[in-house]
């Protein structure tokens, strides 16, 4: 590893100032779980290393105006231990719960999962099948997009070098919505997911409402499965219907075909972690 | 007895290593330490056009950058195998390797360069600069491939890759039995690949004094007496006396670390010519390319029966992958697999010809259990095949087939003679504790969730205890004792149970004994720890010991109570005169043994006893598994729901100890049968299962609580009766979960899988099946 200069501002305010001034050269370290795992084995040494990982206003998870709102900053065992998150998104905890081992998730956050953008994010799908949104901070301002709009490409966002995510919001309709995450890997912990998937749903008269299908690691980044959600939206419940939805996943998705897994069977994996997810979204539904 | 033997005593060594104490070569830090760093070839196969380090020279704080030539151009000398003669078959064709390879490179991770710098990070950056023009050639690491002779030939001018081929028992019988049965049962067997990964990476830091002229290695090391040997005798060609070998507290082995490695001469080398120490510690990642990795064999099988069942013959020709370098160790495991095919079986006519191949891959060696395993999984897998072909009970089967307890001894038809085993009813307590019989009501209660469950069974039998052994018991002027141990304790435990046997023997306090081990400066003789062979030949050489101290005791008690000493007895650690009250304790023996003046001559200084035990023909632990797994048929995905073992170790010294061998033996096991797979790209030669993210060591979460039971059976091989133990878990996990695995998904009709079972080749069984 070659020499960088670290800093560690204690504000988001001058973290905001000094991203300004010191991109492009600069990087940000949150729990570093990913970060320094990279800047062990890359040549693209940084000049400016920055910590944010004790910045306050990236802490907290907090019942705002507009639904529920997640500090970057949080980690993934501060979500599995949150009352809030239980109360609402429970699903989240299933999530949290499937990342690396106990001492990754004690260091790794929310915001460092979402920004490395790798395709087996496990914290993505059920996130994006609660149609989360996410804050983004610069020197500009601050701008909010849906949490998909921040998902370019592997390891790829649509952040600015400048930028940093401070929040990620659960829009209020999505509060208690019943949902399932899944994720299928080749063991329990530590394991890369082959494919993850999640699901959520409201029950409206025997029917699906507001259905959201979302996988990940099966296509660049972490997807919605829109034909999938349209075939169901509105329809009775039925086993037979949601089987199929999980065939339609499938047409969406472009799995890799590597030595971890091929792609046939990671197409078969869809299907049926779709079709789990959403029957146990079912499961969790009120059935008035 | 209170922390005698027998007893479940917890372990003496854990608070050290628990409270973060222990000392591990990395943990050592000297004066003027210097890094090395190994640059390892990217390619399966090349030729080595030119190295240029003038550039990486240059860079501040490099010190020194040693390749190839060097190596020759020093004298030093290469590392080799030893082949067992009586099994070899025609000639052995090994390519001795240096610690740096020249002009080729034959495997990914082969060391080519040896940077040496003030700071591990400045010797990277520098190995980062070095230039090496290699020209590619084409690489053979898939053993299916090279068995067939479809593949580039490792080493040019050889006319196939075979470097030596072992070979045991009657073909012409074994042709006979075929002719005249009634069944064959034919499979290709395949081991996969692969490795160990000890919690502690290797680590090594060579010393050079040049006053004394004299070097001293610490490695993480099984076998430091060993190691010294070959290093001095071998590389360097300096007395032994020239080498000091330490290997101090060690995080497993597993018989990964049980040779020595081209590091541990390159720190020595390095040593001795920048009069600097030097440390070399292997990166995880760099351990999944250097390690010596295990098992890789594919072997046709044939098996024949009579018209009831019982097995008249067996023929096995086995294609055992060596890799590209011969390890020092690289031919054991071929020997035990060989040896070992008779398992726990009478079959009057056995056939074993085991073919051991180059590959571009890194050397295979010794692995927890080294060919026992490989031989176990393939009689078992052919045990279950029969059971399907002649449609016989796979417990009868084997029932109809196991050496019953009224053979013993029993005399293979290859080389082994067992002394002692229960196998069937060992087979019939597992069967019981696996609840066996009901079995077909949780098969149906998996059925209503949509799974399907399977239950498999394997008998197996290892080989245990090679070697002598020599072992000392020294009482100090305060009356504590030291056992200086031949064997090297990695996490097995050692202290404890010495202490516990210690203190039984010579009724002394468990808290007094204490543990030398792992330096050739303080044991001047000692073999180290594989092959499950420490408390069998260690513990019998300290019992012999032991009684060496007790004689001697005598005399002195003798003299000290002015009796002959004849009439002195001892028991529990008191000499007295018979049938007196007159009684000498022996911590004050030691004590007064060690009188300067006024001493007679002949009770010697001190007190203390060498005991050595030849372990002869060793002994054969021996034990059933049963496994029982649930299989999400749309996944693939195996859950081991239970996992029985009753096993055979002979005598128990310490139970808890034992748990925890049986405990890591059989996550080992499973490991291989459920998730472990080293795997190599097919063409370009690259190992892809390179880190925890691909190589899938199980963890705690995925594995059932074991259900352990001891059936003992003692050996009459040494005086205590006892078997080997590290290695049982390890030999009969693989077999009885594939087995359980397979009988899952018999009735969509899968009839074999490979290892790991893992969910996609369960998934891809079922849809082919389908
Ligand atoms: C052993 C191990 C196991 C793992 N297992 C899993 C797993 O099972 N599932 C899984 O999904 N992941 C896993 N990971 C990956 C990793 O732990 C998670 O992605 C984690 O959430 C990353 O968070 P971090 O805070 O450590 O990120 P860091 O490493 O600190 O940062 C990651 C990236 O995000 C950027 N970044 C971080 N925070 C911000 C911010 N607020 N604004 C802008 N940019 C930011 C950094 O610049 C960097 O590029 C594992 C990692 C390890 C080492």
């Amino acid at each position: 590893m070659r020499p960088f200069e670290f800093i560690k501002p204690d504000s988001e305010a001058s973290a905001i100032e000094l991203l300004g001034k010191l991109s492009p050269n600069v990087r940000i370290l949150a729990g570093g779980t990913d970060y320094l795992v990279d800047l062990k084995h890359t040549a693209d040494v940084p000049k400016t290393v920055m910590d944010i990982s004790r910045l306050p206003e990236l802490k907290g998870i907090d019942e705002v105006d507009d639904g529920l709102r997640i500090g970057a900053g949080v980690t993934h065992t501060e979500i599995m231990q949150n009352p809030l998150i239980k109360k609402y998104a429970p699903a989240m905890i299933h999530a949290a719960h499937t990342i690396g081992a106990v001492q990754t998730r004690n260091l790794g956050t929310i915001g460092g999962n979402l920004v490395t953008c790798v395709p087996s994010m496990d914290s993505g799908p059920t996130l994006v099948a609660l149609d989360a949104e996410v804050n983004i901070v610069g020197k500009d301002g601050t701008r909010r997009i849906s949490l998909t709009d921040l998902f370019v490409g592997p390891r790829k966002t649509s952040l600015k070098s400048n930028e940093l995510l401070t929040e990620i919001i659960i829009p209020k309709r999505s509060l208690g919505k019943p949902a399932n995450f899944y994720k299928f890997g080749l063991r329990k912990g530590q394991a890369l997911a082959l494919v993850n998937a999640a699901s959520s749903l409201w029950i409206k008269g025997g029917c699906f409402k507001d259905l959201r299908i979302s996988i990940g690691a099966v296509a660049p980044v972490v997807i919605r499965c829109l034909k999938a959600e349209k075939y169901l939206e509105g329809k009775k419940i039925d086993e037979k219907l949601v089987k199929e939805a999980g065939n339609i996943a499938v047409t969406e998705a472009k799995p890799i075909d590597d030595f971890r897994a091929s792609q046939s069977y990671r197409n078969d994996l869809i299907a049926v972690l779709v079709t789990r997810t959403i029957n146990a979204a079912i499961d969790l539904a009120d059935k008035d | 007895m209170k922390n005698g033997v027998g007893q479940p005593v917890t372990r003496k060594e854990d608070p050290k290593f628990l409270m973060g104490r222990g000392r591990y070569v990395d943990d050592i830090d000297l004066p003027d330490l210097a890094y090395g760093f190994v640059l390892r070839s990217i390619h399966a196969n090349a030729k080595i056009r030119s190295i240029n380090t003038s550039e990486a020279k240059a860079l501040p704080g490099v010190i020194g950058i040693l390749t190839g030539d060097d190596y020759v151009s020093d004298g030093l000398g290469v590392i080799h195998a030893e082949i067992n003669p009586n099994l070899l078959k025609g000639e052995a064709i090994q390519y001795p390797h240096a610690a740096l390879v020249r002009e080729y490179v034959k495997c990914v991770g082969a060391p080519v360069a040896f940077v040496v710098a003030e700071t591990q990070s400045i010797a990277k950056d520098a190995a980062e600069i070095i230039e090496i023009d290699y020209e590619i050639l084409e690489s053979a690491t898939d053993l299916s491939k090279v068995r067939s002779g479809n593949t580039p030939i490792v080493w040019e001018g050889m006319k196939s890759n075979v470097s030596f081929t072992y070979g045991m028992g009657d073909a012409e019988k074994v042709a006979a039995a075929f002719s005249d049965s009634a069944h064959i049962v034919k499979s290709t067997v395949v081991n996969n690949r692969i490795t160990t990964n000890a919690m502690e990476p290797r680590c090594s830091i060579g010393i050079f004094e040049p006053g004394e002229e004299k070097f001293t290695l610490y490695s993480s090391n099984q076998r430091p007496n060993n190691a010294r040997q070959a290093i001095a005798n071998e590389i360097f060609e300096i007395s032994e006396a020239q080498l000091r070998v330490i290997s101090p507290d060690v995080g497993g082995g597993f018989g990964m670390k049980g040779s020595f490695y081209g590091e541990d001469v390159l720190v020595l080398w390095a040593a001795r010519k920048y009069s600097r120490p030097i440390k070399w510690n292997s990166e995880r990642s760099e351990s999944f390319v250097t390690d010596s990795h295990a098992r890789d064999v594919i072997s046709d099988c044939e098996m024949s029966f009579d018209a009831d069942g019982k097995v008249t013959g067996l023929r096995v020709h086995a294609d055992y992958n060596i890799g590209a370098y011969v390890a020092p160790g690289g031919s054991i495991s071929p020997m035990w697999f060989t040896l070992l095919l008779s398992g726990v079986y009478r079959i009057p006519a056995v056939e074993v010809v085991t073919r051991c191949h180059f590959t571009n891959t890194i050397s295979t060696a010794p692995y927890r259990g080294a060919g026992r395993p490989e031989s176990a999984f393939i009689l078992e897998r052919l045990m279950d095949m029969a059971s399907n072909q002649l449609n016989i009970d796979p417990i009868e089967i084997r029932r109809k087939n196991l050496i019953t307890s009224d053979e013993m001894p029993y005399q293979t038809a290859l080389m082994f003679s067992y002394d002692s085993g229960e196998f069937i009813e060992i087979m019939d307590e597992a069967v019981k504790e696996a609840n066996w019989s009901e079995f077909e009501e949780r098969k149906k209660e998996s059925e209503s969730k949509g799974k399907l469950r399977g239950i498999g069974l394997a008998c197996y039998l290892e080989g245990a205890a090679p070697f002598n052994e020599r072992m000392e018991i020294r009482f100090d002027s305060g009356g504590t004792v030291t056992v200086v141990a031949g064997t090297h304790s990695h996490g097995q435990g050692h202290e404890t149970i010495y202490s516990q046997m210690v203190s039984d023997f010579l009724g002394v306090p468990y808290e007094s004994v204490h543990l030398v081990q792992g330096d050739t400066d303080k044991v001047p003789m000692g073999r180290g720890t594989v092959g499950s062979r420490s408390i069998t030949v260690g513990g019998s050489a300290l019992r012999l010991a032991s009684d060496e101290v007790i004689e001697k005791g005598k005399k002195i008690a003798g003299h000290l109570l002015e009796v002959s000493p004849e009439d002195i007895e001892f028991n529990n650690g008191t000499f007295s005169v018979a049938g007196t009250d007159k009684s000498i304790d022996i911590t004050e023996i030691a004590k007064r043994s060690h009188t300067p003046v006024m001493w007679p001559g002949e009770l010697g200084m001190g007190l203390e006893g060498v005991g050595v035990f030849q372990s002869g023909p060793g002994n054969f632990p021996n034990g059933c598994q049963i496994a029982e797994v649930e299989v999400d048929a749309e996944t693939g995905k195996v859950t081991l729901e239970n996992m029985v073992i009753v096993g055979d170790v002979g005598t128990v010294i310490n139970p808890l100890l034992l748990g925890g061998q049986i405990h890591g033996g059989l996550t080992q096991g499973i490991g291989q049968a459920l998730f472990e797979d080293v795997v190599y790209e097919k063409n370009g030669g690259q190992l892809l299962s390179a880190s925890f993210q691909d190589y899938t060591m199980p963890r705690a979460d995925d594995l059932p609580f074991y259900d352990i039971t001891s059936h003992p059976v003692p050996t009459k091989q040494n005086p205590l009766g006892v078997k080997g133990a590290g290695e049982t878990g390890t030999v009969g996990a693989p077999p009885a979960v594939l087995n359980a695995v397979i009988n899952a998904l018999q009735s969509k009709g899968v009839t074999d899988i490979e290892m790991p079972a893992t969910p996609e080749k369960i998934w891809l069984a079922l849809r082919k099946a389908a």
